[in-house]
């Protein structure tokens, strides 16, 4: 078990070797992010005895922590509800030895080791960071929302897809992100209904062209939604056309929503290099630009948001903070 | 007596699918998961739930989300069970044969052949590093890795089987049907296969037990005469017919692929970003690629990406570009 406290003074940066002074002061890890990435990070480097800190952040248990039920996590056959299998991951990198607290991140300093992480009422010093704080599909903002993400309100086909087996749904959104989860739902949808706020798609040409050819597929155009219409489930979405101002109905049994996806690296941006789009840049071991500073998780991924996948990246990143940190030790 | 494999089954019924996945561990059976809820009609061919590296793997305890201590075969039972409730079809079966060039690629095993649009390797890394002297030259002469196939060719022979896992005893379970007698060569004092399948072994008539023995030569000029064995007490030859091999080793299994992909130094096959080999519509995943770590669930993530690839080849989809907004 670990014993020790964080408790430091608030501006003065410790000593790198103030940890094996017996002081505690430095962990070897700090993970930012508390979902499938962070807490795997966690398991991993508990595991390799490294004294972890996981700051969990404002939403615990990451995206994952929003479904309802996962069906694609290998090895739960009868499917585990989205907040049941964040707290095992947190059990789990707890039993490892892995701190976990809450606490969203303000500020962070790569420019010097020990890396500083501050939050609102604490600074935490580690020897490696990796940061896994993913990134947060948009929403739309209007009433019916909120109640029905993660049962019925979906940003991922290939989560949810197979629940709408001779269903009808809505997609909204006019990218390529839009037309290619909605050609997936079309495999099991009896019809997928597109509503883009505009008269044109944004999407690249041969998705457009597969979209108009599939007969599943229809448009609403120059719409956005206003509602999402339910009581215990979702039963349609009231939407409204932009030109005309006139409002209506589609009934609909899901609605699945691509109008973006924002990562969370304001506070890591100028520190490690960050894409054209905000995602952490990473090699395929997790190392960051900066050496110390992995990342792991749907933040450095945009392509595949699949539980499994950022866990897996987890892992990859804490054996690497824990290679990072042997080879400092040699060096000393 | 034993023939080319393959030519028997050219009369079998052959099904097809959308994809067939070889090998069954976590990366196979995570990639049918996927592929299988993806609504792609998938199959996956897999010796047995004891076959693989995690199969034979006591405890887990690193597995995400499974606080564990859980039995590998466990684990990857419970990965094989939810594939199959999503529609993945699974058969026990072991894979001889592939073209992967063909279109749609063709798969034989040793209980019929199979067409898929893609495949997925997931055989992982349990492939042996040395060939037994004699053991090439008279494969197909005596020498076989399918006693299923093969057999029937020894009816009233003797014959030896080289190996302890599961696969070797239920092999040679299989030829102690036809054989006179089943030298049953195994490399550990004690067999590595399931109580129950051993204890069947043990108590067979028709098969004498040699533990912590090696097979050092195959001896024949255009058949099998005979085994050269060697345990700790002595070095001794036995007369037989045919010599059945099932050992384990620690290089990739590919042996089935004939040469139809390149490999890396270690045995590895080759991949792009997308776990795609060399040829379009042939997917990788696992420890069969060697080049990460072994860990459950970074072969069960490099299983979703492989099935994801093989969609969008499927699908033409390879060129998406997420159109993520900040």
């Amino acid at each position: 078990m670990l014993d020790f406290k964080v408790s430091q003074p608030k501006e003065t940066r410790p000593e790198p070797d103030a940890g094996e002074a017996g002081q505690g002061q430095i962990y070897d890890l700090i993970v930012l992010g508390g979902g499938p990435a962070g807490l795997t990070a966690g398991i991993y480097a508990g595991r390799a005895a490294l004294r972890t800190l996981v700051l969990a952040g404002p939403l615990a248990g990451g995206q994952v922590a929003t479904t309802e039920m996962v069906e694609n996590m290998p090895g739960f056959d009868e499917g585990i509800g989205g907040v049941e299998l964040a707290l095992r991951f947190q059990r789990q990198a707890e039993r490892f030895g892995a701190q976990v607290v809450m606490g969203a991140v303000t500020a962070v300093d790569f420019s010097a080791f020990p890396l500083t992480v501050r939050t609102y009422s604490e600074t935490y010093y580690g020897r490696t960071v990796i940061v896994a704080t993913g990134a947060v599909p948009r929403y739309l903002g209007v009433p019916g929302e909120d109640r029905f993400i993660g049962r019925g309100v979906s940003t991922c086909a290939t989560c949810d897809g197979f629940f709408y087996r001779g269903k009808r749904v809505v997609v909204v959104g006019g990218g390529d992100s839009a037309l290619d989860e909605g050609l997936f739902l079309t495999r099991f949808a009896r019809e997928v209904v597109v509503v883009h706020r505009r008269d044109q798609l944004r999407a690249t040409r041969i998705y457009q062209e597969r979209a108009f050819a599939n007969p599943k597929m229809r448009f609403v155009w120059d719409s956005v939604v206003e509602e999402i219409l339910g009581e215990q489930v979702v039963t349609g979405v009231r939407v409204r056309n932009v030109k005309s101002g006139q409002t209506s109905v589609i009934a609909a049994d899901g609605v699945f929503i691509y109008v973006g996806m924002k990562p969370e690296t304001q506070w890591v941006a100028g520190q490690i290099e960050l894409d054209e789009w905000g995602y952490v840049v990473t090699d395929r071991r997790q190392h960051t630009s900066k050496p110390g500073v992995f990342a792991a998780g749907d933040v450095q991924s945009p392509d595949l948001r699949q539980v499994v996948i950022a866990a897996a990246s987890g892992a990859v990143a804490a054996i690497e903070a824990d290679r990072f940190l042997a080879a400092q030790a040699k060096t000393v | 007596m034993s023939v080319q494999v393959g030519l028997d089954f050219l009369s079998t019924r052959i099904e097809q699918y959308d994809v067939i996945v070889i090998g069954g561990g976590p990366a196979g059976a995570t990639a049918a998961l996927y592929t299988a809820r993806a609504d792609l009609k998938t199959l996956v061919l897999d010796k047995g739930l004891t076959a693989g590296a995690l199969g034979l793997a006591t405890v887990i305890v690193n597995y995400p989300g499974v606080p564990g201590p859980i039995r590998g075969d466990e684990l990857v039972g419970r990965m094989r069970d939810q594939a199959a409730a999503f529609g993945a079809r699974f058969a026990t079966d072991k894979v001889l044969r592939a073209d992967l060039r063909a279109d749609p690629k063709q798969v034989w095993s040793a209980q019929g052949m199979y067409q898929g649009r893609a495949v997925i390797i997931a055989t992982g890394a349990l492939g042996r590093t040395h060939r037994i002297p004699g053991e090439e030259r008279l494969l197909g002469r005596g020498v076989s890795y399918c006693a299923t196939c093969d057999g029937a060719f020894f009816r009233g022979r003797d014959v030896a089987v080289a190996g302890n896992n599961d696969e070797a005893v239920e092999e040679a379970l299989v030829l102690a049907r036809f054989a006179s007698r089943v030298h049953f060569l195994s490399p550990t004092s004690d067999l590595r296969a399931a109580p129950g399948l051993a204890g069947e072994l043990t108590a067979h008539a028709r098969v004498t037990l040699y533990p912590a023995t090696a097979a050092r030569e195959i001896v024949g000029d255009a058949q099998v005469e005979a085994v050269r064995v060697a345990s700790p007490q002595e070095e001794r030859t036995i007369p037989v017919g045919g010599v059945f091999i099932y050992l384990q080793g620690n290089v990739p299994v590919t042996d089935f692929l004939e040469d139809q992909l390149p490999t890396s130094e270690g045995g590895c096959l080759v991949v792009d970003e997308n776990l795609q080999t060399t040829i379009p519509g042939v997917f990788a995943a696992g420890d069969v690629l060697c080049k990460h770590l072994k860990q459950v669930a970074i072969a069960a993530a490099e299983g979703v990406r492989a099935a994801t690839a093989a969609d969008r080849y499927l699908h033409g989809r390879e060129q998406l570009r997420p159109d993520w907004s900040r």
